[in-house]
């Protein structure tokens, strides 16, 4: 098979129709009971690569309004996570490790960030990856994780377990339904505030 | 068994006495030890500069680095990806070292901390200051930036500096500062010319030269490398810079005295013992030898003051020609003689060899070079010391032995001799041929690169210079000197030359350079920026304007006002109060104290007309201000250096001539030992010129030595002859096993040097080892006896 065919399938699954058809059919329980961190975790992890539109708002301490950016979030097995910025400039940032590398539009590199010395990007981050990889340990080791509502309604909340993290972050909040995140809601200690609305339907492909 | 006790005893202990000696100097004088030491002093005054700046600034101590993963093979490529990942890894190894201040690896990572430094001095550093930037409306426009900034990616170092610097003018003064000069880079690092390998650039924080310093520097490289591969698998590194190759040169001619003592002590033993049966004599040939090197050792420290390394090396290698003086006294001994009258009667004959070599060697002491005047003052002093030595000290030491006289074994040389003799004409014709062969290379017979001259293995040099053309951008060829009398100065003058230069960069006839005068302002220039900036109560009113319709919280920007209003009171930034080693290291390198006041260095990259950039700087009439062709000036020195060279040959040559004509006085013995010397002379430099090799000072210094063994060989071999013709039947015989004793140690010694690693004492080894062959064969050729020859050559013994 064609490496070009292989892309094909897989971008086909990345495909929200694909994605939660997959989920539908083999995935997830069709009763209303409990839903349990594993499952969920099981239906979200994607097998492959994923891409989502994103759009972000920013609460910083001295600014009285939301900061707002778009672009994509793209997440490549087993732990890289590439943020597309769109707005208000085209950007990328590579996340890979403990370190978020910036490029500007013309591929050169704007800015690296250190992760370790960013507790509470660092556990941002991570929590992102683990829940698009559907990585149930990996949420289990670093946060401690409340799951309510429905598999079409669902909300997680995680809240760091490490010291150093709990010191900046206070918890991360995600909404979703089906197999699918829809938002994820970062607060932290200082006021500051980070909502990242997903969305698998828009501008892929 | 006795007896060859007590008869060592003497040597042995002149031998103590002399190794004390020896140790004292070589202990209390001063001995430098400098990679630049063969440029000639005479150079033109910016290039002497150059090496100054290039020998003292920081880049001594910076360490180029290159690593690939070891699986691939050269021609598969790499992915960038990969290389990134080793790069990043090896540069968080070598700073945990704690070894290094910096370390580059072209990652522009825009952490708070190397931030720091452009922060602080965000005001007084370039680009230009505009003072529109602090109006009402420069104000709002960099609100709506700073707003922009915080929605981007690299918000969270934004958010760190907003509020002392609304303007982001610390990014903007560490953008200029980055973004200038860099290799290739791939993936965010530095990937060298054909992006098969990721470099990284290291600076030590210890002394650049210092052996034990450096040692640790290497230890810790070692111990970085050693820890990448341990996380990311093998990989192919290769590391260079001045320090590295201060050490490596160190450890190389370690290693090749080492080889040469292993190897050649045990030959020279073997020959000697076979010729002489007798271990005194070992220990007795090393008397002058050992005299002769701290003689010459001591007189260099006294009119020199300190003693240049590889003058110990070389003079040690040219006053091993001393080790023939002895051997004549052991060789010439007759079993009625005494050492003493064995001495006296080879005296005249031994005084024209060590004259005629000495006063050979006399223009050296007059090069340019400061090596080379060591080496000729080391080397008459150290010749001079081994012939009296051999002369009066020696038959003392060896008084007690009874050497055996020469056997009947030796008598077969002389029908050989005789035979050689035919072949006069036919020499003649082979040193005219040679001269042909020489004339017909021209200038190609010399070595044009002043590489060539260095002490530096081959290979170490081709890894250095592949490392070069990896990390540099800018072109070696051309160079921008300018003089001032103070910082200032240099500063003021380099600001006038922005403007053209920015103006070529715009008409793409280069794509950049490089000035001190780029990133800091000349005091003058500070000073009228900070005066154009608004006033505390200025500031205040203009911010508070340009907030309205701006989403900030009140007092956000207090620590702006604080900054604004310090940098005004402060002044100018003078070069010398910038303490941060990212700042100050660049401008090290761009610009250097010097004695004779301050220099300002340019170097340009991608320059793509010379001619323009000359007249650009010849229009924009800036004194002080210099366009250096490096490479036109390497060129004329070199030309220089040719033509002192020859000089110093054909000085060397007529006086040695004169002394030989002093010496023996009659035309004919002048004429034969002068034709020896000149024929063997001639066709060394014929056949190493035949085997392709470009000639270098160090094969004319071989030469000199295989001109002093000549002489030697010619007149023993003549007075042997003599000696035959006066006294008959096997008079003959002690000199020629002398001369062939002598000839054999030479030869097997040098021919151990021309293996040598370091390229100059490959040359000098290969030069003398066919020099001593030729030599010997051209003195048979020359000396045999003339009723011999009378037979069968009437025409060439006329004489």
């Amino acid at each position: 098979m064609s490496a070009d065919a292989v892309r094909r399938i897989l971008r086909f699954w990345r495909s929200s129709l694909g994605l939660s058809l997959f989920c539908a059919l083999f995935a997830l329980p069709s009763t209303a009971t409990a839903l349990e961190l594993d499952e969920l975790a099981a239906c979200l992890a994607p097998d492959g690569g994923m891409q989502v539109s994103f759009r972000q708002e920013r609460l910083v301490q001295s600014v009285d309004e939301m900061l707002e950016s778009s672009g994509r979030l793209i997440y490549e097995p087993p732990s890289r996570l590439v943020m597309e910025q769109q707005e208000p400039r085209r950007e990328r940032a590579v996340i890979e490790g403990d370190r978020m590398s910036v490029y500007g539009a013309d591929g050169s590199e704007v800015a690296t960030f250190e992760l370790a010395s960013r507790p509470g990007m660092r556990s941002t981050f991570n929590g992102v990856r683990a829940l698009l990889a559907g990585d149930a340990a990996g949420l289990r080791k670093a946060f401690d994780v409340a799951l309510e509502g429905r598999a079409a309604d669902w909300q997680m909340t995680l809240a760091p377990k490490d010291e150093d993290t709990r010191y900046h972050l206070r918890r991360i909040t995600v909404d979703g339904g089906e197999c699918r995140v829809a938002k994820i809601d970062v607060r932290m200690r200082d006021g500051g505030r980070r909502v990242i609305h997903l969305r698998t339907d828009g501008a892929a492909e | 068994m006795k007896e060859s006790a007590k008869t060592l005893l003497r040597p042995f202990a002149i031998l103590m006495v002399l190794a004390v000696l020896g140790a004292i100097l070589v202990t209390q004088v001063p001995i430098r030890a400098d990679l630049a030491i063969l440029l000639p002093e005479r150079q033109s005054e910016e290039l002497k500069l150059l090496h100054r700046a290039l020998r003292e600034g920081p880049a001594n101590r910076t360490v180029m680095i290159a690593i690939r993963p070891e699986e691939v093979s050269q021609e598969e490529s790499v992915s960038f990806e990969r290389l990134a990942t080793l790069s990043r890894a090896l540069k968080t190894a070598l700073q945990e070292t704690g070894e290094f201040e910096q370390v580059a690896n072209g990652s522009f990572a825009l952490r708070s901390n190397a931030l720091q430094p452009f922060l602080k001095h965000r005001y007084h550093l370039n680009p230009r200051l505009d003072p529109a930037s602090f109006t009402d409306e420069g104000l709002g426009k960099a609100l709506d930036r700073l707003l922009i900034e915080l929605r981007s990616l690299g918000a969270p170092v934004i958010e760190e500096i907003m509020a002392a610097d609304p303007t982001l003018r610390t990014l903007d003064v560490a953008r200029l500062w980055r973004q200038s000069g860099g290799p290739r880079k791939e993936q965010g690092v530095w990937v060298g010319r054909d992006g098969t390998r990721a470099v990284l650039l290291a600076r030590s924080k210890r002394e650049a030269f210092d052996a034990k310093d450096q040692t640790a520097v290497v230890k810790a490289l070692d111990g970085a490398i050693a820890k990448v591969e341990a996380e990311q698998g093998s990989v192919q590194t290769s590391v260079s810079g001045p320090s590295i190759i201060a050490l490596e040169s160190r450890q190389a001619a370690e290693s090749e005295s080492r080889r040469l003592l292993l190897w050649s002590v045990p030959v020279v033993a073997l020959i000697l013992l076979a010729a002489f049966r007798r271990p005194t004599v070992l220990l007795a040939s090393a008397v002058p030898l050992l005299g002769g090197f701290v003689a010459g050792t001591a007189t260099v420290a006294v009119i020199f003051g300190e003693v240049l390394a590889p003058t110990l090396g070389f003079g040690a290698i040219l006053v091993g020609v001393g080790v023939d003086y002895p051997l004549h006294l052991f060789g010439h001994r007759r079993p009625a003689d005494s050492a003493l009258a064995t001495a006296r009667r080879i005296w005249p004959s031994l005084l024209l060899g060590v004259a005629t070599t000495a006063i050979g060697f006399l223009p050296l002491v007059f090069s340019s070079f400061p090596g080379v005047a060591q080496l000729g003052v080391f080397t008459i002093a150290g010749l001079a010391v081994a012939a009296t030595t051999s002369r009066w000290l020696l038959p003392w030491v060896v008084q007690p032995i009874t050497l055996p006289p020469a056997g009947a074994l030796w008598d077969i040389i002389a029908p050989l001799h005789r035979g050689l003799g035919r072949g006069r004409v036919a020499a003649l014709l082979l040193g005219a041929a040679a001269i042909g062969v020489v004339a017909i290379q021209g200038d190609g017979l010399w070595q044009d690169d002043l590489r060539a001259l260095s002490p530096i293995p081959e290979k170490t040099r081709q890894t250095d210079q592949a490392l070069r053309q990896d990390v540099a951008a800018t072109n070696p060829r051309y160079l921008l000197a300018v003089e001032g009398s103070d910082a200032q100065a240099v500063l003021a003058r380099g600001e006038a030359l922005l403007g053209p230069l920015r103006r070529l960069q715009e008409a793409g006839v280069l794509d950049g350079f490089e000035l001190a005068a780029r990133y800091l302002p000349s005091a003058n220039t500070q000073s009228a920026w900070l005066t154009a900036l608004p006033t505390d109560g200025e500031l205040r009113q203009r911010l508070s304007a340009a907030l309205q319709g701006h989403p900030f919280k009140p007092n956000t920007f207090e620590p702006f006002m604080k900054d604004l209003t310090a940098a005004k009171d402060r002044g100018a930034l003078q070069p010398d109060q910038i303490e941060s080693p990212i700042l100050r290291s660049r401008l090290e390198t761009l610009m250097v104290d010097t004695d004779a006041g301050q220099r300002g260095f340019g170097f340009f990259e991608g320059l793509r007309d010379p001619g323009q950039l000359a007249d650009a700087i010849a229009m924009a009439d800036v004194p002080g201000v210099r366009l250096l062709d490096l490479k036109a000036e390497t060129e004329a020195l070199l030309a220089g250096y040719r033509d002192e060279t020859l000089t110093w040959v054909g000085l060397g040559a007529t006086l040695g001539l004169a002394v030989l004509i002093l010496g023996l006085q009659r035309p004919g013995p002048v004429g034969r030992v002068g034709a020896a010397v000149a024929v063997s002379v001639l066709v060394t430099v014929a056949v190493l010129v035949l085997v392709g090799t470009a000639l270098t000072l160090f094969h004319l210094l071989g030469l000199m030595v295989v001109a002093g063994l000549g002489l030697d060989y010619a007149i023993f071999l003549r007075s042997a002859v003599e000696d035959e013709r006066r006294g008959g039947g096997n008079a003959g015989r002690d000199g020629r096993r002398s001369v062939c004793v002598c000839a054999a140690t030479s030869v097997s010694v040098f021919a151990i040097l021309a293996g040598a690693q370091i390229p100059m004492l490959g040359q000098l080894g290969e030069t003398v080892a066919v020099g001593a062959v030729l030599s010997l064969i051209s003195a048979f050729v020359f000396t045999a006896a003339p009723g011999a020859s009378r037979n069968l050559e009437p025409s060439t013994s006329g004489s």
